[in-house]
């Protein structure tokens, strides 16, 4: 599978303070990689390198395969931090400074993106009357001036409401799934993160402590099925015979526990009800992502 | 750098630091004249005034190209320079809006130039702007526009467009160094205005032999604000604006390669 980013072994140090501690990550094509960490846990500033707003103390960044990273980075497009727009010209006349700096010829091209981030009813409006969201959504538009191939956002969803979360989140998608865009994205909002990310990289303190792929979360994070059944103790020999690997658990509510095996809910169900069990419940339990990053990070500390 | 250069003229045409730095030279060119005229009537009205004897003689000589020669070495419309460079181009970090050029792949030194060259073709704007002004009041109000060779027109605004470059090329260097308008506005004004007594004052402190601000913009300004300057002075003063101006380039493009943007 061809890289679209790749770092490797890469540190960032300030006074001292190794803020991106040997950093390896690796970004697929067609990946909407989740970048996960607490606070100052480094996800900016190996953004910011990526985006050659900062300059590694050490380790090696390619992009596309290449080394000559200015050479590749009009494929890139990223927001780092707050939204960085001028505040006194219109959402239009923003698109415009970045469409002749990319050189791009067709005018109608600000137009459409602005069409495509909603915000095509903005008008004369000034940026700095801006809500956040439409700060964000403007930002994000600016971003995919030129067509670039691979996106880095930092913090996309922050401070936008419920509505705004989800208008992103569909957004973000849309590219990825329209478009084919590869995306790296940060958020604290991991319950957004978990619905679009394919794969996630988890940084704390500036170290790499894990990175992993969307389907291997449910393993990691230990689901369980829980099966609510007319005959508890029947249920349990039907599923410990299907699944000899698996020790199965009686809950105190009388329900039968299996350690993972969620994809075979529906044959665990149409087995129970060949041999004349009625199935009321089959229920996924277990971590989620915000459930599984706390844990990575030792505690609710970070919550 | 055709593509930089083309959006920061975009930003200079929506610039309205820009546009209100011109209007503010303008008005101020207007003023000082209006001034200078009160000031003027008010004294040969009045055969007691001590400044009687010098308003009257000024009075006989006052016109167009002579307020241009009065006014341009004071450096008003430098300050206004000062003040548009560092807004124009600290707002940039202010507003975070360099991480939009620098993240598309544009190379810093281009990045670097482009604002140079911009803020350049802006306080060239403002430069003749004020001396338009100028000459324009200076006419209206004195009823002449003075006698002036085209040939020591052209050496003025030449000599003076050459040392505009060399201050733009020095507050684009800090601007972008300090990254802060504030900061940015403070330390340019400072440039202009006080250097010269503090490089005059360092001079005494080493015995005085070479007086330093004889090497600083402002006093070039000062001198070559006249349609016949002396040899010498046109010298010191091109030697001047390029070692000021390649000096500023230099050292402003080393630091932004190596500078971090948040």
């Amino acid at each position: 599978m061809e890289y679209v980013l790749q770092t490797k072994e890469v540190s960032k140090n300030f006074a001292g303070k190794m803020a991106v501690d040997h950093v390896s990550i690796g970004v697929k094509k067609g990946d909407v990689y989740g970048f996960i960490g607490e606070n100052g846990a480094g996800k900016t500033t190996l953004m910011r390198m990526v985006c050659g707003l900062a300059d590694p103390t050490g380790g090696e960044i390619e992009l596309f395969g290449s080394r000559n990273l200015v050479g590749q980075r009009y494929k890139v497009g990223c927001t780092i931090e707050n939204p960085a727009l001028y505040p006194a010209m219109t959402a239009m006349e923003n698109m415009e400074v970045q469409r002749l700096l990319l050189g791009i010829r067709d005018k109608k091209v600000c137009g459409e993106l602005l069409d495509m981030a909603g915000l095509s009813g903005a008008g004369n409006k000034k940026a700095k009357n801006f809500s956040l969201g439409m700060k964000q959504r403007l930002m994000t538009a600016l971003s995919l001036l030129g067509d670039p191939e691979f996106l880095v956002l930092d913090e996309p969803m922050n401070g936008l409401d419920p509505v705004g979360i989800k208008e992103v989140r569909d957004f973000l998608q849309r590219l990825n799934e329209a478009r084919g865009m590869t995306i790296l994205v940060s958020s604290h909002i991991l319950g957004e993160l978990e619905k679009i990310a394919t794969r996630y990289g988890v940084i704390s303190g500036g170290k790499m402590v894990d990175e992993f792929r969307a389907d291997e979360l449910n393993v990691r994070c230990g689901k369980n099925l829980l099966i609510y059944a007319s005959d508890p103790q029947k249920t349990e020999n039907v599923v410990n015979d299907m699944f000899k690997d698996t020790r199965c658990t009686r809950t105190p509510e009388n329900s039968i526990r299996i350690k993972g095996h969620i994809e075979d809910a529906g044959r665990i169900n149409e087995l129970l009800v060949r041999a004349g069990i009625i199935v009321n419940a089959l229920i996924p339990e277990g971590d989620n992502l915000e459930d599984y990053f706390l844990r990575l990070m030792g505690g609710y500390q970070y919550a | 750098m055709l593509n930089i250069l083309k959006s920061d003229f975009y930003k200079l045409k929506k610039s309205k630091a820009f546009w209100i730095c011109t209007a503010l030279c303008v008005l101020f060119a207007i003023f000082m004249v209006s001034a200078m005229q009160m000031g003027m009537s008010r004294a040969i009205g009045d055969p007691n005034n001590p400044e009687y004897a010098s308003m009257l003689e000024m009075s006989t000589q006052a016109s167009g190209i002579w307020a241009l020669q009065y006014f341009l070495p004071m450096g008003f419309n430098i300050v206004f320079i000062g003040v548009f460079v560092a807004i124009f181009v600290s707002s940039e970090f202010g507003f975070g809006t360099m991480k939009n050029t620098l993240s598309r792949g544009s190379k810093r030194i281009k990045v670097f130039f482009s604002k140079f060259i911009v803020c350049s073709c802006a306080a060239l704007g403002m430069l003749f702007a004020f001396m338009l002004a100028l000459v324009a009041s200076g006419a209206i109000v004195w009823g002449s526009f003075g006698i002036a060779t085209f040939l020591g027109m052209l050496s003025m605004i030449w000599l003076q467009a050459l040392l505009i470059i060399a201050f733009t090329a020095l507050f684009t260097f800090i601007s972008m160094s300090m990254r802060s308008s504030g900061g940015a506005i403070a330390t340019n004004i400072i440039c202009v205005t006080m250097a010269s007594t503090l490089l005059s004052a360092i001079s005494m402190l080493f015995g005085g032999s070479i007086n330093l601000s004889d090497y600083w913009l402002s006093s070039s300004v000062s001198k070559l604000a006249t349609l016949a300057p002396a040899s010498g002075d046109v010298v010191t003063g091109i030697l001047v604006a390029a070692g000021w101006g390649i000096a500023s380039l230099l050292v402003g493009t080393t630091l932004f390669k190596k500078l971090d943007v948040k």
